[in-house]
């Protein structure tokens, strides 16, 4: 009895030692593979009541699809973390934490309005965490950057500043408004918040050295009536103007340039007016506007353009239906990120992305993506030029149908039509 | 300045047109009703739902809005304000709350929502005046406007049941001897300061973009008119109007200043009006009752 037993004991301890070795097995394969299904969480932060907003998400949602197709990062599946930031520094700064404290992300893609993206400057220092601006332009963060490159040198930027987009503004001015159509008297509309006023510190120093006279005015972001601000550029005789709109949607002020039938070209930045549905927002009243964009369905930048502007179309019916500049360049910006994680080898430690980060030099779907190194004064931010990434100056024009159509004014290398002016303004020349 | 003027001239009018109803109402029945910027809006978007997504024209949208309106304002006196129309503190509170449910109602009602809205104009183009060009629509804004403030004037003046209201405004205890009963003369004083509101409300955004939260800017600009004005006077609020629309015109034009200090000349002057006569330009003393 007793070695029967023993024997069954000396089996059972046996069975038990196979079963318990078994189940570890089980456990310790099923931790790799735990690990090799633990998801990659990436936060999205954008304002998403507007069309710009949406874009980004999108553009982030399309990234991610193909990446996880493609076998994911680390062999981790990217989990996008969509939070809306209201267009408020407040919310912003509150969902901000909400993805990194409960959603656990490792980076962060997105944001648009200036005064929204320099309020999150501190959390991103505090926290380390990795953050490719896709939407805002304010040189500030890269003064940040520069001044105290340990802190901030999780910030990346994905998209031009308003030191890059006033430099294209100026040789705009220069080969399209001066050289083209013979204009002189430039005005400035602008929209009164950081963006609007750097704008002016940039413009009004560089245009005059180009010949060119500079009537600035500026209007409060929830401006609906710009009957004031059309009479006093017109007053001081002013032929173009360049605009900024980013947080007012500025139909009100197309309606009332169209129906006044103001003799003022315009040009500018519309963030709003990039979207495809801003031709029936305004019933084609924006008909000559020449507005800044990433790319149009007609500009094959790269190979990586039309592909993605295809998938865009084909993957979304709702409006925004064709994509805006945050679409391009949150979508660039995640494959960015991925390729990053990917050269780091891990994706938990942050400085180690940061110093990826700096290397990159990636093709996509706007141009050549390489971010400033610490001898620029805006290190972090993509460089501008011909050789890498410049923006195109897209006309509104009306399709044979009476639809509106968008059509590559300016740079030359992109043009897809000539200027065409306002209905009731002659023909240049 | 000839463009400021006209401009100045266009919006006052409209300016008037809101204030009026709403010193009528406080004339009749001291009470602030904050609700007035809701009818307000309530107009804009009756005009909105009619003429953008039924298709109607715009002339007829603005008939329908405007009556629709007026009997919104009915409704909401018989159904709410009429309960408590003799706290004032209360009334003050109540529409306040009122308007600001309505607004977040638009917000989360689907055919309506919180992106901007747009009316067709009454009238295409602009017509030069005195070296400004002028949105054709703004003109008839400030023509129907006049119109109004004219026939709200022979109204009171001419017919019976403004006689009444006057009275009521006068002395409510001496009217009710006399057999004018004050429930009808309140009904009555809402109906046609929704109706005023409504016109406004639609003429002030015939050429801006409609969003719920318009009613907030007119109504306090209204609300600096009337005490400007003097509470519970017509001929006050109409001339308050022209100085308010005037300063604020005058001050999106002056370079130093431009639109973003649109609303603290207006204040500055209320400030002082309100040092030197606190019963306003065209108050009266109520010292007495």
């Amino acid at each position: 009895m007793l070695d029967l037993d023993r024997k069954l004991n000396r089996r059972t301890f046996l069975k038990g030692l196979g079963l318990g070795l078994l189940a570890a097995g089980l456990d310790w394969k099923g931790t790799i593979f735990a690990q090799a299904q633990e998801e990659l969480p990436i936060g999205v932060l954008a304002p998403l009541v507007l069309d710009v907003g949406q874009s980004t998400v999108r553009g982030a949602e399309l990234a991610a699809k193909e990446i996880n197709e493609a076998g994911g990062v680390l062999g981790r599946k990217i989990r996008l973390a969509v939070r809306d930031d209201q267009t408020s520094p407040q919310a912003a700064k509150l969902a901000f934490e909400d993805l990194v404290v409960n959603e656990g992300v490792v980076a962060i893609v997105g944001e648009f309005l200036d005064e929204v993206m320099i309020s999150l400057m501190p959390l991103i220092a505090q926290f380390k965490m990795p953050f490719i601006d896709t939407g805002s332009s304010m040189t500030a963060t890269n003064e940040m950057v520069a001044q105290d490159y340990e802190n901030y040198k999780y910030y990346f930027r994905a998209m031009f500043n308003t030191d890059t987009l006033t430099r294209d503004m100026e040789r705009l001015a220069r080969d399209l408004l001066r050289d083209e159509l013979g204009l002189k008297k430039i005005g400035l509309l602008l929209e009164e918040g950081i963006w609007g006023r750097d704008m002016q510190a940039f413009l009004e120093e560089r245009l005059p050295a180009l010949g060119l006279s500079v009537t600035t005015v500026f209007f409060p972001l929830e401006q609906r009536d710009f009957g004031p601000m059309l009479a006093q550029l017109k007053d001081a005789g002013v032929e173009a103007m360049l605009v900024a709109f980013a947080y007012n949607d500025g139909i009100n002020f197309v309606n009332l340039w169209y129906l006044t039938k103001c003799p003022i070209r315009v040009f500018g930045i519309n963030a709003p007016g990039q979207a495809y549905e801003y031709w029936a927002d305004t019933k084609g009243r924006v008909v000559s506007h020449v507005y800044a964009d990433a790319a149009t369905e007609a500009t094959a930048i790269t190979e990586k353009t039309l592909p993605f502007y295809q998938s865009y179309i084909q993957t979304y019916r709702l409006r925004p239906v064709r994509p805006l500049y945050t679409a391009y360049s949150t979508y660039d910006a995640l494959h960015i990120l991925s390729e990053a994680i990917e050269r780091a080898g891990r994706a938990d430690d942050p400085d180690l992305l940061v110093a990826e980060l700096e290397k990159t030099d990636y093709i996509g779907t706007v141009g050549r993506l390489v971010f400033n190194g610490l001898d620029s004064p805006y290190p972090h931010d993509m460089k501008y030029g011909d050789e890498f990434v410049v923006p195109k100056w897209v006309q509104w024009q009306a399709d044979v149908g009476g639809k509106g159509k968008r059509e590559v004014v300016y740079p030359p290398q992109y043009r897809t039509s000539p200027y065409i002016p306002p209905p009731w303004l002659p023909p240049p020349g | 300045m000839g463009q400021i003027l006209v401009s100045s001239l266009l919006i006052s009018a409209l300016y008037a047109l809101i204030s009026i109803g709403f010193t009528l109402v406080f004339g009749v029945a001291r009470v602030f009703n904050l609700a007035h910027g809701a009818f307000l809006m309530v107009g804009a978007y009756a005009a909105y739902l009619v003429n953008g997504l039924l298709g109607w024209d715009i002339y007829s949208a603005a008939a329908i809005a405007v009556a629709f309106t007026a009997l919104f304002a009915a409704l909401v006196y018989r159904g709410f304000i009429r309960y408590f129309i003799f706290h004032p503190i209360v009334t003050v509170m109540a529409t306040l709350a009122f308007s600001l449910l309505l607004e977040q109602l638009l917000v989360v009602i689907p055919p309506i929502g919180p992106s901007p809205r747009h009316l067709d104009p009454f009238l295409e183009g602009a017509a030069p005046l005195f070296g400004a060009q002028v949105p054709k629509d703004r003109l008839l804004g400030f023509l129907v406007s006049w119109l109004c403030c004219l026939a709200l004037f022979l109204f009171i003046r001419w017919s019976k049941a403004g006689k009444a209201i006057l009275a009521t405004a006068q002395d409510r205890t001496g009217a009710a001897l006399v057999g004018i009963e004050p429930e009808r003369v309140y009904l009555l004083t809402f109906t046609v300061s929704g109706a005023l509101a409504a016109i406004a409300g639609i003429f002030f955004n015939s050429w801006t973009s409609l969003v719920p939260g318009i009613w907030r800017e007119p109504m306090i600009i209204s609300f600096a008119i009337v005490i400007l004005g003097g509470l519970g006077s017509i001929l006050g609020s109409l001339v308050a109007a022209h100085l308010v629309g005037f300063l604020e015109t005058w001050t999106i034009y002056t370079p130093a200043l431009g639109p973003s200090w649109v609303g603290l000349p207006s204040l500055i002057l209320l400030l002082v009006v309100l040092m030197l006569r606190p019963q306003g330009l065209f108050g009266v003393r109520r010292g007495a009752e």
